[in-house]
C-alpha cells in the first residue's frame, strides 16, 4: 500500500514536471513566431500545445534512453525517482522565475542522477550512458543548430536578396507558421518522452512492469496531455527572453532558426538522444542572428543562458540528492514524499502568486509594440 | 579518460548521422522555401507582361513547395517507422 502510494505520488509529480516542462520550454518554441508577428501569441501557443500533444505519440526512443541508459534500473526505487523529479521541478521553477531559459531535460536527468548518487553512490549511475547519450549530444546540439541556422539564413538572403522586403517578409511569416509547428512537434516528441521514461522507470521499480516492458499507452496519453496543458497555459516570461532579448529577428531569421531547431531535434530524437529544446532553439536563434550581424545578438543575455545551462545538471542533481535525504529522514515509507509534496505545493503557490502579481511580460514584446 | 575510451562510449556514427540529417534538412528546406517565395514573387511581377516567364517562376515555386512538403512527410514517416 505504502509503495503504491509513493508510486501515485511519483506519477502525479512526473506529470506535474511535464506540465512545468511545457510551461517552461514551449515558450522557446513559439517565441520567434511571436516576436516576428507571424502569429498572435494566443494562436501560436494554442497551435504549439496541439502539436506538442501530437508529437508525444511519434516516437518512444528517448523514453527508452531515460528508462534504461542513465541509471542502473535494478537499483531504482520510487523514492529515488520522486526525489529526482522534485530536483528537476525546483530547478525549472527557479530558472522560470528569473526568466532564464535553462534545460528542463537536463534538470530531469540531473535530478534523477543526484538522487541515485545520494541513495546508492556512484555505482548506480551509468556514466557511459550519461556521457554518450546526454552530455555529448547536449554540447553538439546547440552548436549544430547555430551552424544550420547560420548557413540557412545566409542562403535564404542570397535567394530572396533582390526582392521587395514586403512580400518576402509575408512569405517567411507564412513559413514560420510551418516551421514553428514543426518545432512544436519536435518538442512534443522529445520532451514528453522524458516524462514517459521516468514514469516507466517508477513502474518498473515498483514491480508493475517487467524490466524490458515498453511504455504503457496510458503513460503516453497522460504525458502528452500534461505537456500540452503546460504549453497552453504558457511561460510568457521566458518568451520575452527568447523572442527579443537575445536578438531582434526578421521573419526569415525566425524561419531559419525554427527550421534548424526542428531538424536538429527530430534527427536526435530518432536516435533516442534526450536533447534540450531550449539549448537547440537558443543555438538556432543566435546562429540566425550572428550570420547577419554579430552585434545583433545580445551576448550578455546569451551568456546568462549559457551559465544557466552549465548550472542545470549539478544544481538539479544537488536538489535531487537533498530531497532524497529529506525523504529518508521520515523513513522508507510514503511519509517523506508526502511531506515534500505538501511543502512543494505551498512554495509553488507562493511563487505563482508573486509571479502573476508582476503582470504578463509578453504584452511588452509582441502586442505592445504593434501600435 | 583516453580518447579511445570516449570514442567507444559515444556512438560517433549515430552522432554523425544526426549532424548530417540536421544539415541537409535544415538548410535544404530553407533553400526550397526561399525558392517558393522567390518564384511566387517573380511570377506575380511578370504575370501581365511576360506570362511564360511568370509560368516558369510559378513552376519553381510549386517545385519548392513540393520539396518542403516531401521533406516534412519523410521526416514524420521516419519517426513513425522506428
Amino acid at each position: 500500500m505504502g509503495s503504491d502510494l509513493i508510486l501515485y505520488i511519483v506519477v502525479a509529480t512526473a506529470l506535474a514536471f511535464d506540465f512545468t516542462n511545457g510551461f517552461h520550454d514551449t515558450a522557446n518554441v513559439v517565441a520567434t513566431t511571436i516576436s516576428t508577428r507571424a502569429l498572435p501569441p494566443r494562436v501560436a501557443v494554442t497551435l504549439a500545445a496541439i502539436l506538442n500533444f501530437v508529437g508525444a505519440f511519434l516516437s518512444l526512443a528517448v523514453a527508452a534512453t531515460i528508462a534504461k541508459d542513465i541509471v542502473d534500473q535494478s537499483l531504482v526505487t520510487t523514492t529515488v525517482v520522486f526525489a529526482g523529479l522534485v530536483g528537476a521541478i525546483v530547478w525549472n521553477l527557479v530558472t522560470w522565475y528569473f526568466g532564464l531559459p535553462s534545460s528542463s531535460s537536463h534538470a530531469l536527468v540531473g535530478g534523477v542522477v543526484g538522487s541515485m548518487l545520494a541513495a546508492h553512490g556512484t555505482a548506480a549511475v551509468q556514466f557511459d550512458g550519461l556521457l554518450g547519450k546526454v552530455i555529448v549530444p547536449a554540447l553538439i546540439a546547440p552548436v549544430l543548430a547555430f551552424a544550420v541556422a547560420g548557413i540557412a539564413i545566409l542562403v535564404c538572403y542570397r535567394v530572396v536578396g533582390r526582392l521587395a522586403p514586403g512580400p518576402v517578409n509575408r512569405g517567411f511569416r507564412l513559413g514560420q507558421v510551418l516551421s514553428g509547428q514543426m518545432l512544436a512537434l519536435a518538442h512534443g516528441t522529445n520532451d514528453a518522452q522524458k516524462t514517459m521514461g521516468v514514469i516507466t522507470l517508477a513502474l518498473i521499480a515498483n514491480g508493475n512492469l517487467a524490466k524490458d516492458a515498453s511504455v504503457p499507452t496510458w503513460v503516453v496519453i497522460s504525458a502528452a496531455t500534461a505537456i500540452a496543458l503546460g504549453t497552453y497555459i504558457g511561460g510568457w516570461r521566458i518568451i520575452k527572453t527568447m523572442g527579443s532579448r537575445i536578438i531582434k529577428m526578421d521573419p526569415a531569421q525566425g524561419f531559419a532558426a525554427q527550421g534548424a531547431g526542428a531538424a536538429t531535434i527530430l534527427a536526435a530524437t530518432h536516435f533516442g538522444y534526450p536533447l534540450s529544446t531550449t539549448h537547440v532553439i537558443s543555438g538556432g536563434v543566435m546562429g540566425a542572428g550572428a550570420a547577419k550581424r554579430l552585434s545583433a545578438v545580445r551576448w550578455g543575455v546569451a551568456g546568462n543562458i549559457v551559465v544557466a545551462w552549465l548550472l542545470t545538471l549539478p544544481c538539479a542533481a544537488l536538489v535531487g540528492g537533498v530531497v532524497y535525504g529529506v525523504t529518508r529522514v521520515f523513513g522508507g515509507g510514503a511519509a517523506g514524499p508526502v511531506v515534500v509534496v505538501l511543502a512543494g505545493l505551498a512554495l509553488m503557490v507562493y511563487v505563482f502568486v508573486r509571479r502573476f502579481q508582476r503582470g504578463v511580460a509578453i504584452t511588452t514584446t509582441a502586442e505592445g509594440t504593434r501600435a | 579518460m583516453s580518447a579511445l575510451a570516449a570514442t567507444k562510449i559515444v556512438d560517433l556514427g549515430q552522432l554523425a548521422q544526426v549532424v548530417e540529417v540536421a544539415l541537409i534538412a535544415g538548410i535544404g528546406v530553407s533553400i526550397a522555401f526561399s525558392l517558393v517565395i522567390r518564384g511566387a514573387v517573380r511570377a506575380g511581377e511578370h504575370r501581365r507582361e511576360r506570362p511564360v516567364l511568370a509560368g516558369a517562376h510559378a513552376l519553381i515555386a510549386v517545385a519548392g513547395l513540393l520539396v518542403v512538403a516531401a521533406a516534412i512527410g519523410f521526416g514524420i514517416s521516419t519517426m513513425l517507422a522506428k
